[in-house]
């Protein structure tokens, strides 16, 4: 159990949560939420010791071991994964010295030294049989398969793994040690969905205590049975699920904004009455009365999030089609090949997830679109026009940590002015009194945010986004969520958040086995074709028109029936086309038509004569002329659009051909 | 374990209330199904927590009546020991041979016993000796020069008791054809010596519960104080 009595925190003038008194049992789940910077990972840093209390005390059983698997990377030894997590665990020290007794009990003469060999050879056995050291290497093996890690990967040297695996590492290594206490800051940073599933069904099974920092909804759903909300410098405890949670708050959210508003109006009513009789002799006393009464209301302040701050992209410029083209592909680093002869096309305001496990090559196909990286074989190349903003999870790197916020956004090159700034800055939750702290001094959520403040100070038409979630808390996210819904240019972005994704993606790209496969839907449909692909084992089948049914598989051929169904298909969506363009040709041949009888008429002797007619003739005319222009426009428009669509379809069907 | 129709009818026979201890002994022929000898087994929770390392209650108890079981002893020992060992009665006895043997997956006993000198063979085996709690242990008194005495004390009914990490504890009692005296008696002898390895740091009640079954029946619960009292 861990008992926190009458805690609080402050750095320096900073307050980040007043005293609070409260316990955790053993064997339970919790989760800690609030927003970013708002103090969750100083709770734990202070529950380690790392920091002291402003006040109160923290008290946690001598015997109970605490595992800390922090935010940021940690620094790994040259030696094999499985040694590394052998002596982490104390097993190797064990197995070293159990060897050391066995080889010095043959050359032992004295008694009394054998016996103390012995004893001691009897302790280190209890040891290793308390720490699971004869299955240590099957647990290992469990977890480490659980977390996505390849059998082969238990010899792979720890230096040689990627920053998401090192993670990963960390996390099985505390996965293993089995602490009592086990505080997991933002532990779904770097997992992708299988293991990130896997890990929820661990800790569940657990039966330590398990406290974790997520911005995650569905793994906090399925974890936590308990939660902590750090709002307002306040910490407050809940008790339940996730959703329950949810529909609570947004009731005592509402009900808070109601009890605000009702306030706000008396203490308004209040300030005219004051205000009205301050300089009447007589009444004098009366407002007096009124100030000071005013003065002890407690005033209600409401979360920031009711007071509706967002932010919106900037208006992007007009660009080419194809915004990325990738045409057969490859990218090797040294030995290793990532990707094998993909291609993509990217169209204007496609939404795109790329998806895969961890080390697929998701972030090494960001950095080849982005430009960053040049592939080994083949060419990536950008539509005319388009204007490249791209977030990489190593951005926090390009910011200058003596820098403060202010300066940060100053130096980006845009043309905003300072006021516009500022308030990009407020729409990104860094208020006036923030802009002066240091970037040092940011929690990992507050940099990501102000990432993606500077990103957005320029009109970018291509977004691409390297995990941008990761670190951002549940009302930043779902800002962020609301203005990606808003983008109207091409987005190309990496999550494993699916709630994220779900909700603005309209295809998704799978790198697996370094190739590409392109699944025609939201995230939901992405998941629930995977695991349809899994179990029936069947190659994918394409259709290109019906994106609620479709898969692309670049192995599987394109038989003739399969390339005669999709130019029938093609036909199908360019046959509304070409009826919409005969309906308006017919209509403005007619129109064309109806003037030209009313201007013979005009020549006709008894409507020439006819004044009156020849007025009525001539209004219909110049009727019937004035609607034609909006025709002409509206058919050339369809012209266009029929072009358009025709090349379009060709170039998809030309690239199915060649990919397969 | 499967439940079957003469579980059900045994269980019929067991009354929803704690049993004096002689009640309980008296009812469990009665709950006889299968047609082996059935072993007697006493099962306790204890109010320990077997992740300090000292609270992990770990033992043997010789049984006065013995568990009416014959014990395959090994005995790893060198030089004039082996002698010894096999005129005391031990099943098998060896050094490198015997290793060598069990490293091929032969466990064909119950109880290993080593001479201080035979370590050196015995601490290679550790992770296959180990899973199985065969591993020879000074406390235990498996890891000894008096081979005679350890090997009789095996042979006479010594059994091993651990806590399992939910602070279970089994152990054997005997058969149940033994009669009702014997069976007192070696659970007195096992109450006792549960109760002397009580720990000094647990906290709280000792023994919470406590339970008497066949290999094959349902469980009788068992009145805690009064054989607290009785063993006091």
């Amino acid at each position: 159990m861990i008992y926190f009595e009458n805690i609080s925190i402050e750095f320096g003038d900073r307050v980040l949560f007043n005293p609070a008194t409260f316990r955790i049992p053993d064997k339970t789940k919790w989760g800690i939420i609030g927003k970013n910077g708002t103090g969750k990972t100083s709770l734990f840093r202070s529950i380690l010791g790392e920091i002291s209390l402003k006040t109160g005390h923290i008290q946690i059983s001598p015997n109970n071991r605490i595992g800390y698997l922090p935010q940021d990377l940690i620094a790994l030894p040259d030696v094999s994964l499985l040694l590394y997590l052998k002596s982490l665990c104390g097993i190797e020290a064990l197995e070293q010295r159990l060897a050391e007794i066995s080889n010095a009990i043959q050359k032992i003469d004295s008694q009394d030294a054998l016996s103390k060999l012995i004893s001691e050879q009897h302790n280190l056995q209890q040891q290793f049989e308390k720490l699971d050291g004869y299955s240590f290497e099957a647990k290992t093996k469990k977890v480490l398969s659980g977390l996505g890690f390849k059998l082969s990967d238990t010899n792979k040297n720890c230096l040689d793994f990627s920053g998401g695996w090192k993670m990963r590492i960390h996390l099985a290594l505390l996965l293993l040690q089995k602490p009592d206490i086990l505080l997991l800051d933002e532990p779904t940073n770097h997992l992708d969905t299988e293991s990130m599933e896997w890990l929820e069904d661990f800790l569940r099974n657990e039966e330590n205590i398990v406290l974790t920092i997520s911005h995650d909804k569905y793994f906090l759903e399925k974890l936590a049975d308990h939660l902590l909300e750090i709002e307002r410098q306040d910490i407050q405890v809940f008790h339940g699920k996730y959703s329950a949670y949810q529909s609570i708050k947004a009731e005592q959210d509402d009900q808070l904004l109601k009890n605000y508003k009702l306030q706000q109006r008396i203490i308004k009513k209040e300030e005219q009455l004051i205000e009205r009789f301050r300089y009447k002799a007589n009444k004098a006393s009366l407002a007096q009365s009124r100030i000071k009464k005013l003065e002890k209301i407690e005033r209600i302040e409401i979360p920031e999030q009711t007071k509706n701050v967002h932010f919106r992209f900037c208006q992007i410029s007009t660009h080419a089609l194809d915004v990325v083209r990738v045409v057969n592909v490859s990218k090797w680093y040294e030995d290793l090949e990532v990707l094998s002869n993909i291609s993509l096309t990217v169209n204007r305001g496609e939404k795109v997830a790329i998806v895969g496990v961890n080390g697929a090559g998701k972030s090494t196909f960001a950095r080849l679109i982005s430009l960053s990286e040049e592939p080994t074989k083949g060419t990536v190349e950008l539509g005319s026009q388009v204007k490249m903003g791209f977030f990489a999870q190593e951005s926090f790197q390009s910011l200058s940590y003596e820098h403060t916020i202010w300066d940060e956004i100053q130096e980006v090159k845009s043309e905003m002015n300072d006021q516009e700034r500022k308030n990009l800055l407020g729409a990104f939750l860094f208020h006036q009194e923030d802009l002066s702290k240091k970037i040092a001094m940011l929690s990992g959520g507050e940099k990501s945010r102000l990432i993606l403040c500077k990103l957005l100070m320029e009109p970018y038409n291509l977004l691409i986004l390297d995990e941008p979630t990761n670190h951002l808390d549940l009302e930043t996210k779902q800002i962020f969520l609301e203005a990606l819904k808003e983008y109207n240019g091409t987005l190309i972005i990496i999550s494993h958040d699916r709630s994220f994704l779900d909700e603005i993606i309209t295809k998704v790209v799978e790198i697996r086995n370094k190739s590409l496969y392109t699944y025609l839907g939201n995230y939901s449909y992405f998941i629930r074709k995977r695991k349809e692909m899994l179990t029936s084992e069947i190659n994918p089948v394409f259709s290109s028109s019906a994106p609620s049914s479709s898969t692309v598989s670049q192995k599987s051929p394109l038989t003739l029936k399969e390339q005669k169904r999709i130019e029938a298909e093609n036909r199908t969506i360019l046959g509304v086309i070409y009826r919409k363009i005969e309906a308006m040709e017919s209509e403005i041949g007619l129109l064309e038509n109806e003037i030209q009888v009313l201007e013979n008429s005009l020549c006709q002797e008894e409507v020439f004569k006819d004044g009156l007619e020849v007025k009525r003739i001539k209004q219909l005319i110049l009727d019937k002329k004035d609607s034609l222009p909006s025709r002409y426009e509206r058919w050339h428009q369809l012209e266009i659009e029929k072009e358009e669509t025709e090349l379009k379809l060709e170039k998809r069907l030309d690239q199915l051909k060649e990919s397969r | 374990m499967m439940k079957n129709k003469k579980y059900f009818k045994a269980d019929a026979l067991i009354e929803a209330k704690d049993y004096e201890l002689e009640e309980a002994v008296d009812l469990l022929p009665k709950l006889k199904t299968a047609k082996f000898n059935e072993t007697v087994e006493m099962v306790f929770l204890l109010g320990v927590d077997p992740k300090q390392s000292d609270q992990n209650i770990r033992g043997m108890v010789s049984l006065p009546a013995g568990t009416g079981k014959a014990v395959k002893v090994l005995v790893f020992a060198k030089g004039e020991k082996v002698k010894e060992a096999e005129e005391a009665g031990a099943d098998f006895v060896g050094n490198e041979e015997l290793a060598k043997k069990i490293q091929d997956g032969w466990f064909g006993f119950d109880v290993a016993i080593a001479t201080p000198d035979a370590m050196d063979i015995v601490g290679k085996l550790g992770r296959v000796l180990g899973p199985r709690g065969l591993m020879p242990n000074p406390k235990l008194g498996t890891v000894t020069n008096d081979v005679t005495k350890a090997v009789n004390e095996m042979k006479a009914g010594k059994v091993e008791y651990r806590v399992d990490k939910f602070s279970n504890l089994h152990i054997p009692v005997g058969k149940v054809d033994f009669s009702k005296e014997n069976l007192i008696a070696n659970i007195n002898t096992i109450v006792d010596t549960v109760l002397k390895a009580r720990p000094s740091s647990a906290k709280g009640q000792y023994i919470k519960k406590c339970y008497l079954s066949l290999t094959m029946s349902p469980s009788i619960k068992i009145n805690v104080s009064k054989i607290v009292k009785a063993a006091k």
